[in-house]
């Protein structure tokens, strides 16, 4: 695809009044400038295009990504031109990064890898395939896009903000509950697989010794360590008080389970049975990143269940509200 | 910018300059200003300030004002006018460099100098400045881009800028030699400055001797075959004499129209005839040089005249280089008119008449007559080109007969035409070019105006019989060097000035000869080809004034025309540029309405997936299209404040 940059447009004013002048005057001199202006503009239309072709790029993320934070992409750019090399042109993702990744040469049958910091403006699902390779080389006449091969989608979580000073609260607040009823203990609970974030400490060597898969104790935790968190999607008037909500949620639940507590999270038609450690935060955040508005009457919310929840509502009007005189804590988006 | 950047611009502009200083046609007042180039890109590179925009604004008001008084009273020539102006331009322009693209605006001054240069002269040195103005083109255009990159280096892109050049210029190449040519301009006049050359209907004796001592070349002739003596190129005949001046009375003076192009005057076979391919440089003169008894003519004219007297002019003078070939037998021209005016005699010289009579008194036949005349010429008469004027009251003849015996060709010819027609011979005086340089490296003879020539044709036995009166001279021999650099001249006006419809057909045939391809068919248009070429003037302005202010929308047509539809709904209530991604519209959006700008974003996500999405287009085509009636809706609905809000918002923070 090729866009006509203002330069470009001069230079066609250029051609077509020099092409006007030869055939007036019939003037072989006058055609030699004709002639050599056409060269360019036809060399501004083939470089670039020769330029990009064969070139593919792949987007590769080591950490996980957070809308509105800065995140490290390694991006792999391969030139399968035999001979040619390419020069001049950017790596790019539109909508979040026009201005892209400048790439100066990259020879024939070469690769290069370099690292771009990358800002999500939302959380969402992200679609690889729209990334673009641009370039105006050799002159400024033209820019030529494509979109490089390969797909890959992205799921980008929520923004996380610190929230230590809600945390306190919510603990103390739970605390409070709990400390009513009397501790039951740690106890063993079951045994599962092994998941990305478990403690290497709650191996259970004898399972995986039988079982050939690493396995893992899961116990049953005190009370005081298991919360709810109960987020409303279904009655926002605004767009960016549901972002602030999801983005509210995700950060709470992160460091609620970075301090150490088991998690269950509730929303309009799903939920997240109790879980703790990192595997449990991405599937709350797996949730949340593609976390939708919905009616009233497509939710099916579950009942919290144990003592201790914490209510996220877009405002005191949410027809949840009435769960809030239960709840250990509860937070109103568009007072937050 | 970097020093190289401006320097590259400084030479850009210097190219252009004097480009126009070497067509000779630039006033020196106006060059004197223009010296501030220099200063001007010395201050820029050096890295001092530009000068105040005030001071340059004003500079440029007085420029302007300058030019119209210059294109009405100084020149009196609007390009001349321009070509001054861009010259002070470009000196101004050197002390304002503000931005990169500032390099652009010269570039186009430059450019227009250049053509301005290709139509005030043919000289070669112009092959010159447009290759050096090609190769800074190409490295200033890369070096914008390098810039534009915010890349300060250069010189990881040198060697592509080579090959780019390498490859302009081999392109450049292609399309001169194929880009179709009219036979002729359209409506455009040429400012080169002709060569004087003495021909006119009117001569007085003694105008040639100015012409003989200027060595400038007039034509360049190929010659097939060769002729073993030195030809006459005749031009004009002369009939009536008086007070020292000849007359040419224009004798029954015809058209000739084209056909086939190519002007038949009789139906001989051409093989048999002397083939003579000109290069004329233009002259202040309408007259076609030929060699005799020409049978046909083939040139880019619309029609020719001739007369009785064997002379060919064209309808008008032209003012540029031309090219046309000419078919002669080189044989006497028949006797086929009246003579009486042939022998029309001024009553003043009667010495002349006396001597004649006297020379001629034992003399019958009009040849023995012609033969004694020629021997008198031969015997105390010398050629000199310095010659004196008549005391008052004598004859230019008598005097040059009876008294210093010297003189040059016009002086002889004059004087035995007189000679001829009192001894009862008709007789008229050529002008022409006699002979030229032979140039063996290039197998064509150069002609300049030092071989004018006049000699005499005598009605002989039904025939005009040329005669030679004036002493054989040797002409003045040039260094090989000057030959090799004329045959360069002579290889630039015929294969790049004179580049024709002929030479293309003759390139295509070669290129199509090995597969036998056939030749384009000779189609003959029975419309004005002024006609035609307005008709394909007024197409290009539409086509270009489509391209360049046509909506986008007519231009593209399904997802493309959603998304260039909502940019256009939204520019008219937001500043939203050409240049703007549609994050920044989605940015600018949210100002207005959050929900709307989501709605956006959403669209322009179905919009990347289904233009650019690979094998789910069709299923993101459809949705693209609900989300784009969604976003249109949207955009309808919100109301007035919202926007004005917006606005106020964005000229705040701005």
């Amino acid at each position: 695809m090729f866009t006509v940059t203002p330069e470009g447009k001069r230079l066609f004013v250029a051609v077509f009044v020099t092409g006007f002048a030869s055939l007036n005057t019939g003037n072989n001199l006058m055609y030699m400038i004709f002639a050599m202006l056409t060269s360019i503009l036809l060399l501004s239309l083939i470089i670039p295009y020769i330029n990009l072709r064969g070139i593919t790029a792949s987007l590769k993320f080591d950490e996980p990504v957070y809308a509105r934070t800065p995140a490290l992409a390694g991006v792999t750019i391969v030139n399968h031109k035999k001979k040619f090399s390419s020069y001049s042109f950017r790596f790019s993702i539109p909508l979040i990064d026009d201005k892209g990744l400048y790439i100066e040469k990259i020879d024939g049958r070469s690769k290069i890898t370099k690292t771009h910091r990358l800002l999500f403006p939302s959380r969402g699902a992200y679609s690889l395939m729209e990334t673009i390779l641009s370039t105006q080389f050799p002159f400024i006449f033209f820019y030529h896009r494509k979109k490089p091969q390969g797909e890959n989608t992205l799921l980008v979580y929520p923004e996380i903000f610190e929230v230590k000073e809600k945390i306190d609260a919510v603990t103390t607040a739970v605390a409070e509950v709990q400390r009513q009823r009397s501790a039951r203990g740690e106890e063993f609970f079951y045994i599962r697989e092994f998941e990305y974030g478990d403690d290497v400490r709650n191996i259970h060597w004898k399972a995986t010794a039988k079982r050939g898969d690493v396995m893992v104790k899961e116990h049953s935790l005190n009370e005081p360590d298991k919360i709810t968190l109960v987020l409303d999607n279904i009655s926002y008037e605004r767009d960016d008080h549901f972002e602030k909500a999801v983005s509210f949620a995700a950060s709470m639940a992160t460091a609620l389970l970075t301090n150490g507590f088991s998690i269950a999270f509730i929303t309009g038609a799903e939920s997240i049975p109790v879980g703790s450690g990192m595997a449990h935060k991405y599937k709350i955040l797996d949730l949340l990143a593609l976390l939708r508005q919905q009616k009233i009457d497509d939710c099916l919310f579950e009942e919290p269940t144990g003592s201790s929840f914490v209510l996220i509502l877009s405002s005191k009007a949410s027809p949840l509200s009435k769960l809030s005189s239960f709840a250990s804590k509860t937070y109103y988006v568009d007072s937050l | 910018m970097s020093t190289r950047y401006k320097l590259i611009t400084a030479l850009i502009a210097l190219t252009g300059d004097i480009s126009l200083i070497i067509t000779g046609e630039i006033n020196t007042f106006f060059l004197i200003p223009g010296l501030l180039l220099f200063t001007g890109y010395y201050r820029s590179i050096k890295g001092f300030e530009n000068a105040d925009s005030k001071l340059i604004s004003t500079l440029s008001i007085i420029t302007m004002i300058l030019f119209f008084l210059d294109a009405i009273v100084i020149s009196g020539d609007v390009i001349l006018a321009v070509a001054h102006l861009t010259i002070i331009f470009h000196a101004l322009k050197s002390f304002d460099l503000r931005i990169p693209w500032d390099s652009l605006q010269v570039v186009f001054i430059a450019l227009l100098q250049l053509l301005i240069t290709s139509d005030l002269t043919n000289s070669m040195a112009f092959a010159v400045f447009f290759i050096i103005f090609l190769v800074l083109l190409v490295f200033l255009m890369t070096y914008s881009h390098v810039i534009k990159e915010n890349n300060e280096s250069i010189k990881p892109f040198i060697k592509p800028a080579i090959g780019i050049v390498i490859l302009t210029f081999l392109l450049t190449t292609l399309f001169f030699m194929t880009i179709p040519r009219l036979r002729s301009g359209l409506w455009g006049w040429s400012n080169q400055r002709a060569i004087k050359s003495g021909f006119s209907e009117n001569v007085e004796l003694g105008t040639f001797g100015e012409v003989k001592l200027d060595s400038t070349i007039v034509m360049r002739v190929s010659l097939e075959p060769s002729l073993k003596n030195r030809p006459y190129w005749r031009g004009i005949t002369f009939e009536t004499y008086n007070d020292n001046t000849w007359r040419d009375r224009g004798n029954d003076t015809r058209r000739i129209n084209k056909k086939e192009n190519l002007f038949t005057i009789d139906d001989k076979e051409r093989n048999n005839l002397i083939k003579q391919e000109i290069i004329l440089e233009p002259l202040d003169t309408n007259i076609l040089f030929t060699i005799k008894n020409v049978s046909s003519l083939e040139g880019y004219f619309r029609y020719i005249n001739t007369d009785n007297d064997g002379t060919f002019s064209l309808p008008f003078k032209k003012r540029r280089q031309m090219k046309y070939t000419v078919y002669s037998t080189g044989e006497p021209l028949l006797v086929n008119e009246s003579l009486s005016a042939y022998l029309q005699f001024p009553e003043s010289e009667k010495e002349t008449m006396q001597l004649a009579l006297s020379l001629t008194e034992d003399s019958v036949t009009a040849l023995e007559k012609t033969e004694k005349m020629s021997a008198f010429f031969r015997k105390d008469f010398v050629y000199s080109l310095s010659t004196s004027k008549p005391p008052e009251g004598r004859s230019s003849v008598e005097y040059f007969l009876f008294t210093t015996k010297r003189g040059y060709c016009e002086h002889y010819a004059t004087a035995m035409v007189l000679m001829l027609r009192a001894a009862g011979v008709p007789a008229r005086v050529v002008s022409g070019f006699w002979g030229g340089e032979y140039n063996q490296y290039g197998d064509y003879i150069i002609v300049r105006q030092s071989d004018a020539h006049t000699w005499v044709e005598a009605a002989v036995d039904g025939k005009w019989v040329s005669l030679e009166p004036t002493p054989p001279y040797v002409p003045e021999k040039r260094h090989a060097a000057l030959l090799f650099l004329d045959l360069l001249k002579h290889n630039w006006n015929r294969y790049i000035v004179r580049f024709s419809k002929q030479d293309q057909q003759k390139i295509f045939r070669f290129v199509t000869s090995p597969v036998n391809m056939p030749l384009r068919p000779y189609i003959k248009i029975g419309v004005n080809p002024i006609t035609i070429a307005a008709l394909i003037s007024m197409a290009s302005i539409l086509i270009l004034l489509f391209f360049l202010f046509g909506k986008r929308r007519q231009r593209y047509s399904g997802i493309s025309r959603y998304y260039n539809n909502i940019r256009a709904v939204i520019s008219r209530k937001l500043p939203i540029k050409e240049s703007f991604t549609a994050s920044e519209i989605a940015f600018r959006l949210e100002a207005v309405d959050m929900e709307t700008a989501a709605c956006f974003r959403e669209f322009y996500s179905c919009y990347g997936k289904a233009r650019f999405g690979g094998r789910n287009k069709r299923e993101y085509d459809s949705k693209c299209e609900e989300s784009y009636k969604k976003l249109y809706g949207k955009i309808k609905a919100l109301g007035k404040a919202q926007w004005v809000q917006a606005l106020k918002e964005h000229n705040r923070n701005k």
